[in-house]
């Protein structure tokens, strides 16, 4: 074996990369992921106007096993843990927690949460760009020339509790260029006419008092300017027409969890009707043509499934249509709706310890096609 | 080592008078032998070694999960069990871990201990606490038996360790003769490491062309340093009929928790997670016996314990830590009576009641508060002829809870009991008599270990609602030493099925943010251990044993039929084990060679590639050299133990070389272990 020294680390661990090949010394990947073995999972899939569904696996936390996998179009084929395949000199892989993953100026961001990194990739073939240091990143938008990550790590001034902030990074040269205080650990982020809205949960405030606020940030100035009371522990964060629609954990105790409506008009949350205060949130809030997807999956103290629901919220109208989940899936972890057909794709977490599958289910809720993919598929994106 | 089996000599090796007085193993030694023959590690071992853990993952049956570096937590779990499971004691009480219920052998140093002994079950003597009788697994730790010769009323032992990883550990030791049979013993050790070391990242992947890529990186680990001291003052002594003993204990240390090794951005500090301990014990024991009729025998023991433990972030240094600085104080208190007759020649009766108080305060926001009122009542029987013993015990135990309930609705202070019946039989057949030929040992047991308090109200987590966990243990061992001229020979194999239910697991509920402690776990273990040991006592005046070992384990998931994980081996048991230690000694002169083997093993019962763990071999090698200075018997003592234990002056360097080859491995996944390290180690005593 030959080895041969392929990029140099100055990380703090001062790691050396090296690439290996049995024979040649620059074999090292080839440059097209086309080569890579999938397992058939589908026949009879269109393209339509998108040519890949990445999914993010979130991994286990501490195992620093996030990986991300895709499934073509073009021949029904679903490849795992093509990152690493793709880039094997990469020193311990994509990371420990995959928290999120956004398609921006020809690039694929990944969140990597435990490993404080955003990772950019090439979606055409998966191939590392470049790394972003963001430490404890959540979740990202995008706007102009600039990506703008959540964190739960502003500046620490002492205390019980570190306040969350967003870090703005040049999509041009893949480097922080600024960040901003917001509440206590934001997730979700969005863009909507010249402001970014930040969704603070307070998740992991010392005193389980939670935070209820949506930072808003004016995205020229890089200020917060404002901010809107909504909901304790929010997770997601979308804008449909002209308001946005939050999902929330509730707090685990008194306040169930569930999807808001905030009027941006009047900064202030829309009183829910009965059908939307009947929507429970565990994970996701998609929205596809005006209708916003959420997934819910609850157990009781026994371990007996409680609720294992899609809702389906149409923002115009108010209806709620809730439809129980095919019984093979476990624990809907992850969701992304194809507005072509709008075939619905489900990452099953499963004991999310070990590999979950993703499912793809047909308008009326019929399984089409299913695949195993890694631990905790929690992140879908069509491209 | 030669003396790394318990045999009736070895027991004695060290539990007899030296000089008159007589401490807590001279105690045990007063009774009776245990049914079931254990397994011991002698002070030959300890003496090269900085932690206990060490010289544990030689033997047979037993898995040493050790998260790496000198302050890198070791935990034991013994036949596939939770570390739940396995009970530690320190000269015969047990160390209580209210909060997680694991106990952290890093912690006990070798020093000032003259054996260690591990019994799969329990210990089985004629007259024991209660308590005893429940546990699924032991390891006894039983410190050093001051030894007075020659009418001297002082002794004095210094030792100081250093190796790699700027690791150094002074440590003194003192006894005083009081009066003619009562001594008091003075123990102080301080030990600091840096914690770091290099190891290696490799990861090479198989390609879609066909070749195999990846990387091979050399990386350091930091923040594993550990800065700790312990003093221990104890005291002991004898009457016609009775013995007691005494100690107090205090131990301090101060750790970097370095966690696991994830991918990690540029100039990104994963430093700064801190542990801090301070614990402080004092306990005793009285042990009476009456030589009229029916011999009774009555024995007391006391323990009051007071831990305290926090856990800190430093948010400053570290981007990604959270604000945490939590502590956790525990107070227990534990007390045990028991008495034992022999209502005639081939029988004995043991009752036995110990009862405990346990209370565990912490500052973390919506904290339980619990306290747990413990009680065990035991009560067995032994049945001796001359070829075959008996012993049949069965414990009540019974744990009542106070928390307060933070979970919906209101905050209220609550009430919990749980109660189980352990019953346990074991047997022991020697065909040739107690002292000669082949035994045949087996048991048959019921325990189940009380879900701890971070099972139970871990805040957010813990379930108030859960069972015990229970197992069932089967074995059947044979023990067959032989004696031709100056060799011995002994083999042992042991064959065990070990059943677990109602297996306490941590599983997500709403979210992965949410996990939960359930009752629904299962797990079988059929398994063997086998050893052989051989040793020569005088080929052209050389000592030599050797010891092979080996363990079998097929320990499997029974969980769930539906599930990735069934029927998987359950996580960081391998399939194949084992060690050898070959020793030779000459003139005073000790060498060692110990290769110890763990076959590959899976992070998570879902037997997948992705969690597979590499099997591993090391290779450790000790040379140490005695001399007694000014000690006219020099070289006729040299190599005789039991004479070498009691000289003046007497002085003993050693060398460990660990991990020769520098084998690349990780015992847990994600904590990967040292390469090639040095611990040198120098003592003297007068």
């Amino acid at each position: 074996m030959k080895y041969n020294a392929l990029l140099v680390f100055s990380t703090l661990l001062a790691a050396i990369a090296v690439s290996c090949s049995k024979d040649e010394p620059s074999s090292e990947t080839t440059s097209n992921d086309s080569d890579l073995a999938g397992v058939n999972v589908a026949v009879g899939e269109t393209s339509g106007s998108f040519k890949k569904l990445f999914v993010l696996n979130e991994g286990k936390m501490g195992t620093n096993n996030a990986s991300l996998d895709f499934f073509r179009f073009s021949d029904g084929k679903y490849v795992r843990n093509s990152f690493e395949l793709m880039n094997p000199g990469q020193v311990l892989g994509l990371g420990d927690v995959g928290n999120d993953i956004a398609f921006f100026n020809d690039r694929l961001w990944l969140v990597i949460n435990n490993s404080g990194l955003v990772e950019v990739i090439d979606p055409k073939n998966e191939k590392h760009v470049a790394t972003v240091r963001v430490p404890s990143p959540r979740r990202i938008a995008f706007e102009g020339e600039y990506a703008y990550v959540t964190s739960y790590s502003g500046a620490y001034y002492g205390g019980p509790d570190r306040i969350g902030a967003v870090y703005k990074v040049s999509a041009r040269t893949y480097e922080t260029v600024d960040s901003v205080h917001v509440g206590y650990q934001p997730e979700g982020i969005v863009f909507k006419a010249g402001k970014l809205y930040v969704a603070n949960s307070g998740g992991f405030k010392s005193d389980y008092s939670y935070d209820d606020r949506i930072s808003v940030i004016d995205a020229g100035k890089f200020e917060v300017v404002d901010e809107i009371t909504a909901v304790k522990n929010m997770q997601d964060i979308v804008a449909v027409d002209n308001n946005l629609w939050v999902s929330t954990f509730g707090d685990y105790w008194m306040t169930p969890s569930g999807v808001w409506e905030v009027d941006l008009s009047t900064g202030s949350t829309v009183p829910q009707g009965e059908g939307l205060a009947g929507v429970r949130y565990s994970r996701c809030l998609v929205q596809n043509d005006g209708t916003l997807y959420t997934l819910e999956n609850v157990y009781g103290p026994d371990y007996s499934v409680i609720g294992n629901n899609l809702y389906a919220i149409d923002t115009r109208t108010g209806n709620v249509k809730v439809s129980a989940l095919d019984s093979s899936i476990q624990v809907a972890y992850g969701l992304a709706v194809n507005p072509d057909n709008g075939d619905l794709y489900i990452g099953d977490a499963a004991d999310y310890l070990n590999p979950g599958n993703v499912h793809c289910l047909d308008k009326s809720m019929n399984v089409k096609w299913s695949a195993v993919a890694g631990v905790d598929p929690g992140h879908l994106l069509l491209w | 080592m030669q003396d790394t089996t318990v045999s009736e000599t070895g027991n004695r090796r060290d539990s007899g008078m030296y000089g008159g007085i007589i401490s807590e193993s001279a105690v045990e030694g007063m009774m009776k032998r245990p049914l079931v023959t254990g397994r011991r590690i002698g002070p030959e071992r300890l003496g090269t070694t900085l932690c206990i853990a060490d010289a544990l993952r030689e033997e047979a049956g037993l898995q040493v999960r050790d998260y790496g570096g000198v302050g890198g937590l070791k935990t034991l779990n013994i036949r596939s069990l939770g570390t739940e499971y396995t009970a530690v004691f320190v000269d015969g009480i047990q160390i209580d871990n209210a909060q997680n219920m694991q106990v952290d052998l890093g912690r006990f140093s070798a020093d000032g201990l003259s054996s260690v002994e591990i019994y799969n079950g329990h210990r089985s003597l004629c007259l024991q606490p209660a308590r005893e009788y429940a546990s699924a697994g032991s390891v006894y730790l039983n410190s050093s038996v001051p030894v007075f010769r020659d009418g001297r009323k002082v002794n004095f032992t210094g030792r100081v360790k250093a190796g790699s990883s700027g690791t150094v550990s002074p440590s003194l030791n003192m006894d005083f003769r009081i009066g003619k049979a009562s001594y008091v013993s003075m123990n102080a050790e301080f030990l600091t490491s840096n914690g770091r070391y290099r190891y290696h990242a490799t990861k090479f992947i198989s390609m879609p062309d066909g070749n195999v890529a990846g990387y091979d990186t050399t990386m350091t680990r930091r923040g594993g340093d550990i800065t700790s001291g312990r003093a221990v003052l104890k005291a002991g002594g004898h009457g016609e009929h009775s013995a007691w003993d005494a100690s107090a204990y205090y131990y301090e240390s101060d750790r970097g928790l370095p966690g696991p090794v994830v991918r990690s951005a540029a100039s990104l500090p994963g430093e700064g997670d801190r542990q801090e301990d301070r614990d402080i014990f004092i306990q005793g024991s009285y042990r009476y016996s009456s030589p009229g009729r029916m011999r009774p025998e009555w024995m007391f023991k006391g323990r009051f314990v007071r831990n305290r433990s926090r856990y800190f972030t430093d948010p400053v240094r570290n981007p990604q830590a959270m604000p945490m600085d939590v502590t956790y104080r525990q107070t227990s208190g534990y007390i045990s009576a028991s008495g034992k007759i022999e209502p005639s020649g081939w029988c004995s009766v043991n009752i036995a009641a110990d009862a405990q108080y346990s209370a565990l305060e912490g500052n973390p926001e919506h904290f339980a508060r619990p306290v747990r009122f413990s009680f065990w009542g035991a009560a067995a029987s032994d049945l001796h002829w001359d070829k075959i013993r008996l012993s049949a015990s069965v414990v009540y135990s019974i744990a009542a809870d106070k928390y307060d309930n933070t979970g919906a609705g209101a905050f209220s202070r609550e009430n919990r009991t749980r109660n189980d019946l352990s019953p346990a039989l074991m047997f022991r057949i020697t065909p040739a008599g107690e002292d000669r030929g082949p035994a045949i040992e087996g048991f048959a047991r019921k325990v189940f270990r009380m879900p701890s308090f971070n099972d139970l109200y871990y805040t957010t987590i813990g379930n108030a609602a859960l069972r015990p966990e229970t197992a069932a243990q089967y074995d059947l061992g044979l023990i067959w030493p032989m004696r031709f001229g100056r060799t011995g020979i002994e083999p042992r194999a042991d064959i065990y099925c070990y059943r677990v239910r109602d297996k306490i697991v941590a599983l997500p509920t709403s979210s992965q943010f949410r996990w939960t402690m359930f009752n629904i776990g299962r797990a079988n273990t059929l398994g063997s251990d086998i050893s052989m040991t051989l040793t020569n006592d005088a080929l052209c005046g050389i000592n030599t044993s050797l010891t092979a070992k080996y363990t079998w384990q097929k320990s499997v998931d029974r969980t769930d039929p539906g599930n990735s994980s069934y029927g998987g081996q359950i996580p960081y048991i391998p399939l194949h084990s084992g060690s050898i230690t070959a020793s030779a000694g000459y003139l005073g002169w000790r060498v060692a060679l110990c290769p110890v083997f763990t076959g590959e093993r899976w992070s998570s019962s879902a037997n997948f590639t992705d969690y597979h763990l590499d099997r591993w071999t090391t290779f450790d090698a000790t040379v140490s050299k005695e001399l007694f200075p000014g000690h006219k018997s020099f070289r006729k003592s040299a190599g005789h133990e039991k004479d070498t234990l009691a000289a003046h002056n007497r002085l003993k360097l050693s060398i460990a070389l660990r991990n020769l080859t520098g084998s690349r491995y990780q015992v847990v996944q994600g904590y990967p272990m040292p390469g090639f390290n040095v611990l040198f180690a120098a003592e003297y005593s007068f």
